[in-house]
């Protein structure tokens, strides 16, 4: 039996990496007692499958990842004995049966959302978003340093965002948008401040930023749906 | 502060994960309803601080009490460091996030000599002097244990008290009196307290003895300095582990540790009595738990922490007398559910390789050995009991099982060593890779053969029987490690250790009171973390000595008297005096002294002492 689920990532564990949590679900499954299916051969791994890696700092309000299951169990059971044995940060939110053959969540999501918070400073108030955010997406290319395992370089990320939208809220400067993620590659929502800063001159603290990840979803009709929503 | 750590620091650093003490099994109990705190402090990095199982037990066997909390600190990485210092930020505990300085009791383990400039270095960055004279009242009692609280010496000025032998004993006892005295003032006061503490067995106060010294600069004299301190103070000994308190709740950690699984200790000791082994006295009597007892903790680890690999630990596991029925037992119970044994060490015979063969899950990549010496001659001087056919017959077994690598682990420099020792470390690793390629060949296998030969340069520790003994001069260790290496043919991958580093060990194993300063000087200096390469700085070191006017050589190189007075003399492990000395004659006549597992006594006082006993759940032979 084949199940998704939905969790999220809180403060006190953002900083974990994609490997740490692979771990860290591998493990409370084990200690929840739950009848998770291994592959065969000399080195047995358990069948669980994540979605787009969240980068390490970032907090997430809607993860997925998928578990195959040896024996039939209610999803809600499955939930409930999950979420007593996971660290504080990580919460199980929703669950649904997987009926049939279903892509991977690597495969088909294309698209997260993102929300990112800045807080401002006095001489930092009152800036017209809707033009510097106007200006910046109607740019036909924007070119940021991407620091690689090679070294930095050039990124253009202006075709990977989607949607882009800023405003103030009590002293902090707070941005929604939606990137491209996944196998086709990805932009990051830092990137995406950093070329604001840069092109747009918006004075912004980006060593301040709080960035938390609202939610992933792949593409139907040219719209964007939830991976439980498919199911 | 909490704030400042996670919003601000940890994202510029590199491993934030080592930072969160939010764990699995982390204990976050309410600092202002707890009447004791206690820190535990790792002289090294998390990942290496989180694999040891010492830390586990005392987290545990503290946390239970209603009465007190422990917390945990780790040295931090240089980026972290650098952070603090910058926005001076005092060095604080991973559970909550508060600074030191605002523990009772600030506990650091002392695994090995080279953590000792960490040890400073992280006092410094909790904003804590450093000397126990510079500490009053407001600052935290700093306590320490562990294998090095045998001869502590070097540290001496900078600590409250040490903790002599297995910290379930005397630790509780601490706890206890401090919670009383506590309650009473509303505060510990320090001296009034170190005056109690110091009658409890097993705890050691340095600032309660005078050193004297003779003219020629050694030991004349250790005594105390004040009445009703004991002239000896003598390790404290659990008499039954099955009745032992044992963690079967350990803290998993996020990140990927050295040693990243459940951990069951079956015994504790070893009674082979390698010569040069100081484990192998600090730890005795050999004390075995029950098979029923280990199933149990074996079971309830497994369920509250979800590994899926068990490792039996121990100085010698395969010692254990009821390690098959042990191992049956638990394979029989978990291996449907993908849980695997593993043993940490091997002993070079064809048993251990059987168990291994049964064990091994998947890939057969690596298997260690440890024949310490190349010859029979120089094993039987340490008493290794080692025959060149079990070890033949052992890696014959490894490689015809599918083993392509057998790592060969020696010591250089142990005492009576001549290069003809060394030429027979060549000439086995030689042999081995013969046997090795040979089998690789009749089984046509692809994978080419590895054979290393690992080289650690000997360091003579305080309680040994070689305890008296020099450590070849400097030169000499690089001269050896060449001379070795010139016969080692291209198939043979040879791996040694840093010469500078053993020499260092070596004066700190057996140094006294007046290092206290170069180990300061040299912390000044920058050094920190010496025993990972890319950080160990030996001209800082040499500096160091330099500008305190102490010799190091007069604490590594020089042969000691029998009847001279030792640092440690005052420190009693259990193991007479007498049994060292007549090991040492053994050792130089080449005679083995056998394991008193086999049912002979061999007279090295600990049981009558201690009024304990061997504990061999597979009975005595």
């Amino acid at each position: 039996m084949l199940v998704r689920l939905e969790y999220s990532v809180g403060k006190e564990v953002r900083y974990l990496s994609h490997l740490d949590f692979l771990r860290l679900f591998i493990r409370a499954l084990r200690r929840a007692r739950l009848p998770v299916a291994y592959s065969q051969g000399f080195n047995p791994h358990a069948k669980v499958a994540f979605g787009p890696p969240l980068p390490v700092g970032i907090t997430g309000s809607s993860e997925y990842l998928d578990v195959e299951f040896n024996e039939e169990l209610p999803v809600t059971e499955i939930m409930d004995r999950l979420g007593q044995v996971l660290p504080r940060g990580v919460v199980i939110k929703r669950g649904k049966k997987i009926a049939g053959k279903t892509p991977s969540l690597m495969a088909v999501i294309e698209r997260a959302r993102f929300e990112v918070r800045i807080p401002l400073e006095d001489g930092q108030r009152g800036i017209n978003w809707e033009k510097a955010i106007g200006s910046f997406m109607a740019r036909t290319e924007v070119v940021v340093t991407r620091h690689t395992k090679d070294g930095p370089r050039p990124k253009e990320i202006r075709q990977g965002i989607y949607r882009l939208e800023g405003k103030e809220e009590e002293g902090t400067a707070v941005f929604n948008m939606e990137l491209q993620v996944g196998n086709r590659g990805s932009v990051r929502p830092d990137e995406v401040i950093r070329g604001l800063i840069e092109l747009e001159g918006i004075p912004l603290l980006p060593e301040a930023m709080e960035i938390r990840r609202t939610g992933l979803f792949l593409l139907q009709e040219g719209k964007p749906v939830t991976p439980l929503e498919i199911l | 502060m909490r704030q400042l750590i996670e919003n601000r620091f940890l994202p510029r650093v590199q491993k934030p994960a080592r930072y969160l003490g939010t764990e699995w099994n982390s204990v976050h109990k309410d600092w202002d309803t707890v009447p004791l705190k206690m820190a535990f402090a790792f002289p090294d990095v998390y990942e290496i601080g989180m694999s040891h199982l010492g830390m586990q037990i005392i987290y545990g066997l503290v946390n239970e009490r209603p009465d007190a909390l422990l917390e945990r600190v780790f040295a931090p990485g240089e980026d972290l460091e650098r952070l603090l210092r910058e926005q001076e930020v005092p060095l604080f505990s991973l559970e909550s996030y508060r600074p030191l300085k605002e523990f009772d009791f600030i506990g650091f383990t002392l695994q090995y000599e080279m953590s000792f400039t960490n040890i400073l270095n992280m006092l410094d960055l909790a904003q804590i002097p450093l000397r126990a004279g510079e500490r009053d009242d407001r600052y935290p009692l700093i306590l320490g244990g562990g294998p090095c609280a045998s001869n502590p010496e070097p540290l001496a000025p900078f600590f409250d008290l040490f903790l002599l032998g297995d910290a379930e004993e005397a630790l509780p006892e601490l706890l206890e009196l401090a919670g009383k005295r506590k309650e009473e003032q509303g505060r510990l006061d320090k001296q009034a307290f170190l005056m109690e503490a110091a009658r409890i067995e097993g705890v050691y106060v340095p600032a309660f003895y005078d050193v004297e010294y003779t003219p020629e600069g050694r030991i004349a004299a250790v005594t105390p300095n004040r009445p009703g301190i004991p002239h000896r103070v003598r390790r404290r000994v659990v008499a039954d582990l099955d009745q032992a308190y044992f963690p079967t709740k350990p803290i998993v950690p996020f990140m990927e540790t050295v040693h990243d699984r459940a951990m069951l200790e079956v015994l504790r000791g070893c009674t082979r009595g390698c010569r040069f082994c100081q484990a192998g006295i600090l730890y005795r009597p050999v004390r075995e738990r029950d098979v029923e007892t280990l199933a149990r903790q074996a079971e309830e680890l497994l369920r509250k922490t979800g590994y899926d690999e068990v490792s039996l630990t121990s100085l010698s596991t395969a010692d254990y007398t009821c390690l098959e029925p042990l191992i049956k037992k638990l394979m029989d119970k978990y291996q449907e559910e993908g849980v695997s044994v593993s043993l940490p060490s091997l002993r070079a015979d064809a048993f251990s390789v059987n168990l291994a063969k049964e064990l091994q899950r998947g890939r057969k990549s690596g298997l260690t050995f440890a024949p310490e010496a190349g010859t029979q001659r120089l094993r039987d001087v340490i008493n290794k009991g080692v025959q060149e056919k079990d070890l033949l017959e052992a890696v014959t077994g490894a490689f015809e099982a599918g083993w392509t690598g057998i790592k060969l682990y020696f010591i250089l420099g142990l005492p009576t060593e001549t290069d003809e020792d060394l030429a027979g470390i060549a000439q086995l690793a030689h042999q081995v890779l013969a046997i090795g390629r040979r089998i690789s060949k009749e089984q046509k296998r692809k994978k080419k053969v590895r054979v290393t030969v690992s080289v650690s340069t000997y360091v003579p520790k305080a309680h040994t029987p070689f305890q008296w003994e020099p450590q070849i001069p400097l030169e000499e260790i690089r001269r050896r490690q060449q001379y070795l290496q010139s016969m080692l043919s291209k198939g043979i991958t040879y791996q040694y250790h840093d010469a500078e580093l053993s020499f260092l060990e070596a004066v700190f194993a057996k140094g006294d009171r007046r290092l206290a300063i170069v180990l300061e000087r040299a912390w000044q200096k920058g050094c920190k973390f010496d025993s990972w390469r890319e950080h160990f700085n030996f001209a800082k070191w040499l500096e160091a000595f330099q500008e305190t006017g102490i010799d190091p050589g007069f604490y590594a190189n020089e042969t000691l008297g029998l009847e001279t007075v030792l640092p440690w003399d005052h420190l009693d492990m259990g193991v007479s005096k007498r049994f060292l000395r007549r090991e040492r004659e053994r050792a130089i006549g080449g005679s083995l002294t056998p394991d008193c597992r086999e049912g002979r006594c061999t007279g090295c006082d600990v049981c009558q002492g201690f009024g304990v006993d061997l504990v061999l759940k597979g009975g005595k032979d």
